[in-house]
């Protein structure tokens, strides 16, 4: 076996190892629904700037969405 | 296969843009009208105020892509969670479930106001009702998925069906209680009032339409 080839074996026994641990700490069905939450984090920050925020400039520039679209907004 | 998910978020960035682009259309025609005409009763102007002008409507542009990407983006993290997808058959049932928990249901008890309609209430009162329509949007969006099946098929369908009916129905009815009733007389004539609380609902199930289909035609990675 050359050297390269050894570091390669060691490197592939790692993240081997590492693709495990992650699959015992995360079922597929785990890493989705954390990943679905994140982004619907995400989309509510969305929401809540446009929709939500009370901050004078905010609320000007979204006004009329925010009556179009029924957001609560005075 | 499950979706892919940066493909997943692209996707639902363009369902964003495009609803949100379509919903600027439609409010042009729609909506901005009355609230020009609300504004004018409401200040008592001889002509009503251009919502056309270029700093006010880029705000409004740019609030609706913003808020269409949002909406998008909630629906793709529902989408993706569940592992589900809307395909161009079952993409009308979305579009009324969407439209029903995010613009029907809320208007229900909140429904759309005018500028000019008295409603200046305190700031903790704006928080409250913020809270109040997150609520039920969030109520009423789970209650349609467990009714339509889409969502926890272990529970009996007997209990979902109940579960779905008491989050759809009760959280309306105990806002509508314990909401305190705007007694205040409004300035603006009662048809210009219906016709926006109409016309809002509608602008509501374009954007809604714009964004399931957009997710139904695109193609899936």
């Amino acid at each position: 076996m050359n050297k390269l080839s050894i570091i390669t074996a060691q490197h592939g026994g790692a993240a081997k190892t590492r693709t495990n641990i992650h699959a015992k700490l995360l079922s597929p069905a785990t890493s989705r629904f954390l990943l679905g939450l994140a982004m619907m984090f995400l989309a509510s920050g969305g929401l809540w700037l446009t929709a939500f925020s009370a901050q004078p400039n905010l609320h000007n520039a979204a006004h009329d969405t925010r009556h179009g679209l029924n957001f609560p907004c005075h | 296969m499950p979706v892919n998910f940066l493909s997943g978020v692209w996707r639902a960035l363009l369902a964003g843009l495009v609803a949100g682009a379509v919903s600027t259309m439609t409010s042009v025609f729609l909506t901005l009208p009355l609230i020009a005409m609300g504004e004018q009763l409401e200040q008592q102007l001889s002509t009503a105020p251009n919502l056309l002008a270029m700093a006010r409507f880029s705000g409004t542009m740019v609030a609706n892509l913003a808020s269409a990407v949002s909406l998008s983006l909630w629906l793709f993290a529902i989408l993706y969670m569940l592992d589900l997808r809307i395909t161009l058959k079952n993409a009308f049932p979305w579009v009324v479930c969407f439209w029903l928990a995010v613009f029907f249901i809320p208007a229900i008890s909140l429904p759309a106001t005018l500028p000019g309609m008295g409603e200046h209430h305190e700031h903790h009162e704006l928080l409250s009702r913020q809270f109040v329509w997150l609520g039920l949007v969030l109520s009423s969006g789970v209650g349609l998925l467990l009714h339509t099946g889409f969502f926890i098929d272990r529970l009996a369908r007997p209990l979902r069906l109940a579960l779905s009916i008491l989050l759809l129905t009760l959280p309306s009815l105990v806002v509508g209680m314990l909401l305190p009733m705007d007694m205040a007389p409004s300035p603006l004539p009662p048809r210009l009032v219906q016709l926006f609380v109409m016309y809002s609902l509608l602008s509501g199930f374009i954007l809604s339409a714009s964004i399931i289909m957009v997710f139904a035609i695109s193609p899936k990675k």
